[in-house]
């Protein structure tokens, strides 16, 4: 049996270190621990169990060492692991192995924590790029959807709209034969012909809508004369608002230009003003104010209708809703909504102050440059 | 059948429940948290083989870290090796991906040792063809038993360290092989 001093192997159990010599068959015949002492390797290090043909290689010196760094062992009974890290190397003058093995489990430990730290990183690194993917799918998957509906408003515009105006203009010539008409095909024709001006207001209404998802407020980049843009808007809905015997007045100050978007903004306005008319009263009143505030300008457009309760306004600017209920008039419930799309489009903000039976009040303030105007501005 | 030990290695990318598929094999028990293993965690299970087999095998079961950075796998560990199981996480694409990778670096150091995929994780994975379809293309492609393995149920664990142990005392073993009944 060889030896070292007890000077020696007090160091090494210092250290954590302990070493180990094998002969020719295995034996451990010198040992810095002394229960190992005359049993095989595996006796000894169960860890090796298994090695056999890979510690001959090494002994027979085609391996030159194997390393083996931190391995962790535990019995059956407990789930506590202590670290060691084995180095094995041929020991010639006894034609055996030489191994050295150090506890590492301090080391040991704080790697687990980087690798810990890593691993969870990683994964983390993982789950975005799977939601990256997921995105760029969901997309497409828009992109498609937004295909999909481009036809779909062509078809509208071209397959639906343009055999609606002709299905019109035939009722309407129809309702014209005044002579030949029993009183119960004039009301036929009629209804009809409110059915068909529906439908046409719908579809006019659904293209609005497409004109919105086409622009951007950072395209807004013409000039806008606010109140050329009211009396066009008046020009166009005054034969509707005289069929009711509605008067139609302006109170109309100097306002700056504002930039914006012409069509979408009368669409917008037409879309109030169409409003007024169909809820107003017969014989009623509607007053289109406009002057200059906060940087922009504000549009008022007030009617002596029906008016709605305080409750119902703020359910106003959704799609189909109707604050008027008891009207005789029907409209697309898309018109308010729309306009307030646009309104929010260019930055500004809409609202309503309106009471049963004492009409309604819609206001429009539109920053004189939308780009320059805060988020916090549009509501 | 004469009592030997067999080592046995765990191989498979960070994370995909190696150590929690060793922990419900050797202790039946499940950690909700996830532990990053470093190094290797050397423990033994004794097992008794399963019918027409008789006797007993213990497997040195070597739990090895997922290789990273801190923690690279060293082609040592594989040496002396029996068979090895490939643990992938079937919410995770990639893990299944690297199993070719795996599997080549053990065959390479171990050419003839049998190897086993555990497909983990099956719990979280609500669509049974999806699992199906994945084990068919695995199959085919590493000709080796594949197992859709949870270390959080138990579901197929013990099974797929027996069919391992089978497969390496028939290849190990041809005195041990069933004798007719």
């Amino acid at each position: 049996m060889y030896k070292m001093s007890s000077l020696t192997d007090q160091a090494l159990q210092w250290a954590k270190i302990t070493y180990l010599v094998t002969d020719d068959s295995n034996t451990i015949i010198a040992t810095s621990n002394a229960s190992w002492a005359g049993r095989t390797l595996q006796e000894a290090v169960p860890a090796l169990v298994g090695m056999e043909d890979a510690l001959h290689a090494v002994r027979q010196g085609q391996v030159p060492e194997i390393h083996l760094p931190y391995i962790a062992l535990a019995t059956e009974t407990t789930p506590e692991y202590t670290y060691f890290s084995f180095y094995i190397t041929a020991y010639p003058p006894t034609e055996g192995l030489f191994v050295i093995i150090r506890e590492d489990t301090e080391i040991a430990l704080l790697l687990q924590q980087l690798n810990q730290q890593y691993n969870e990183l990683a994964l983390l690194h993982e789950k975005v790029e799977q939601y990256a993917r997921q995105l760029t799918e969901a997309n497409q998957q828009l992109k498609d959807l937004n295909q999909e509906r481009a036809f779909l408003i062509s078809m509208i515009n071209h397959d639906i709209r343009t055999p609606l105006a002709v299905i019109q203009n035939l009722l309407t010539a129809l309702s014209k034969q005044g002579t030949t008409l029993t009183s119960e095909q004039r009301h036929d024709i009629e209804m009809a012909l409110a059915a068909t001006r529906n439908a046409r207001e719908l579809a006019d209404m659904i293209l609005q809508i497409e004109r919105i998802h086409q622009a951007t407020h950072t395209a807004f980049q013409n000039q806008v004369e606010v109140a050329a843009l009211v009396r066009e808007v008046i020009h166009r809905y005054q034969p509707a608002a005289a069929q009711d015997g509605i008067k139609v007045l302006t109170i109309l100050r100097a306002v700056p230009p504002i930039l914006g978007d012409w069509v979408l903004l009368r669409e917008a306005l037409g879309n109030v003003l169409d409003n007024a008319i169909k809820y107003n009263k017969p014989n009623g009143t509607i007053i289109i104010r406009l002057e200059a505030q906060d940087q922009g300008v504000l549009i008022e457009v007030e009617d002596t209708g029906v008016g709605f309760e305080t409750k119902d306004v703020t359910s106003l600017f959704q799609p189909f809703q109707q604050g008027h209920t008891k009207t005789r008039r029907r409209g697309s419930g898309l018109g308010l909504y729309i306009a307030h799309r646009i309104v929010t489009l260019h930055r500004g903000r809409m609202w309503v102050q309106s009471h049963p039976q004492e009409g309604s009040r819609v206001f429009i303030w539109l920053p004189e440059d939308p780009a320059q105007a805060t988020a916090a501005d549009a509501q | 059948m004469h009592h030997t030990h067999y080592k046995i290695c765990l191989l498979g990318e960070f994370a995909v429940g190696k150590t929690s598929v060793v922990r419900r094999f050797v202790y039946n028990e499940f950690q909700e948290n996830y532990q990053a293993t470093i190094g290797v965690h050397i423990v033994q299970k004794t097992v008794a083989l399963p019918a027409p087999w008789a006797g007993e095998i213990t497997l040195v079961i070597w739990d090895l870290a997922g290789g990273t950075p801190f923690s690279p796998v060293s082609a040592s560990y594989y040496r002396g090796s029996a068979g090895a199981l490939l643990v992938a996480d079937l919410t995770r694409p990639t893990t299944l991906e690297r199993l070719r990778d795996y599997s080549r670096a053990f065959r390479d150091v171990m050419p003839q040792a049998p190897q086993v995929i555990l497909l983990n994780k099956a719990d979280l994975i609500p669509d049974e063809e999806d699992i199906q379809a994945q084990v068919s293309r695995l199959t085919t492609e590493h000709a080796s038993p594949v197992f859709v393995t949870s270390a959080l149920t138990g579901l197929n664990v013990e099974k797929a360290f027996l069919t391992l142990a089978t497969h390496i005392v028939e290849h190990l073993s041809p005195s041990s092989s069933p004798s007719p009944t």
